[in-house]
């Protein structure tokens, strides 16, 4: 094994590095390409149950969804074209409020004493993505298994 | 080097490629959890010819061995996966042999990477998706282990075969008479 590694050079590691580097690009352009252009969605959960399910792309202009359940807790979410806020809850802890504007995917505003979340998510293609490279590449490379 | 000597050269070079390439199909893929990823063998011969004879001749090496691997195990789409990968490879080894301290290893394994970025290219092209550039991660790290130890194997044969030994000093003889005579 020694014998082996004697005969690789520092340039040769730096080259291996290089290479791992290149094979990860695909990743790295898929990745800012998607979260570039994909559509985006705005999900309200109040105890798991699915409120309002909004394309961020369909909000002109501002809007108030106001969340209230049947004990008097409430929280008013505002939604526009460049983020979601929670503007308002009676919520002891007002933790939620005070979260800020969200919009890029995969960010969230929680509410926990209320169980309300706000979530943006990209469109799920990203999900099943693993499955359809490895399938179109046996379908492709099946066929005429080299 | 006599002219005969050389074209004998290429093609015990070529057919022993091609040879390597069909025992290799026949060896069931250690790599089952990624379909394609293969040992590619074949590569220490392509490295071989790089050390041993002009960029002109190592291209002939490989575009007959291309050839003749499709007429004996291929469709016209596998030879479009391979010419790819192939050219592909070639172009990064030529380029790599020139970097400076850069051993048979490194050569071998850009040669393994750059094969699978040239089958993948052509497979997203085909299926009209780049999304198939996503399997190379995983290619390239097999490729990149293959590559090692085809490198490893292409460095000793090329340092324990005497013939190879001859050839490789006549190359850079070659080189320094093509100097002198520019000069």
């Amino acid at each position: 094994m020694k014998r082996f590694l004697e005969l690789a050079t520092w340039s040769d590691m730096l080259l291996l590095f290089v290479l791992i580097g290149i094979s990860f690009l695909p990743f790295v352009i898929f990745y800012a390409q998607q979260s570039a252009t994909g559509e985006r969605y705005v999900v309200i959960t109040e105890d798991r149950q699915v409120l309002h399910d909004i394309r961020l792309a369909d909000i002109s202009e501002q809007r108030q969804i106001p969340i209230e359940s049947e004990d008097g807790q409430y929280n008013v979410v505002e939604v526009s074209a460049d983020g979601v806020v929670m503007s308002d809850a009676n919520c002891h802890d007002q933790i939620c409020v005070r979260s800020g504007k969200i919009l890029a995917p995969g960010e969230t505003i929680v509410c926990l004493p209320h169980k309300v979340i706000i979530e943006i998510t990209a469109e799920d293609n990203a999900d099943n993505v693993d499955v359809d490279i490895i399938s179109s590449f046996i379908s492709v490379k099946g066929l005429y298994y080299e | 080097m006599s002219n005969n000597q050389r074209l004998v050269y290429i093609a015990l070079l070529a057919s022993q490629a091609v040879i390597i390439g069909l025992v290799e199909r026949m060896i069931p893929s250690p790599f089952f959890f990624a379909p394609g990823a293969k040992l590619g063998l074949a590569n220490i011969i392509t490295c071989m010819a790089l050390y041993t004879l002009p960029v002109k001749d190592t291209m002939k090496v490989v575009v007959i061995r291309l050839l003749l691997q499709t007429l004996l195990a291929g469709t016209v789409s596998t030879f479009l996966y391979s010419a790819m990968g192939a050219l592909l490879s070639f172009i990064g080894m030529l380029g790599v042999k020139q970097l400076p301290k850069v051993s048979m290893i490194g050569v071998s394994a850009t040669g393994a990477v750059l094969h699978n970025v040239g089958q993948l290219i052509v497979a997203s092209l085909v299926a009209n998706t780049f999304s198939v550039m996503l399997y190379l991660p995983v290619l390239s790290l097999i490729g990149i282990l293959t590559g090692i130890a085809t490198g490893i194997a292409a460095h000793y044969l090329l340092h324990h075969v005497e013939r190879l030994h001859y050839y490789m000093d006549l190359k850079t003889l070659d080189i320094e008479d093509m100097k002198e005579v520019r000069l």
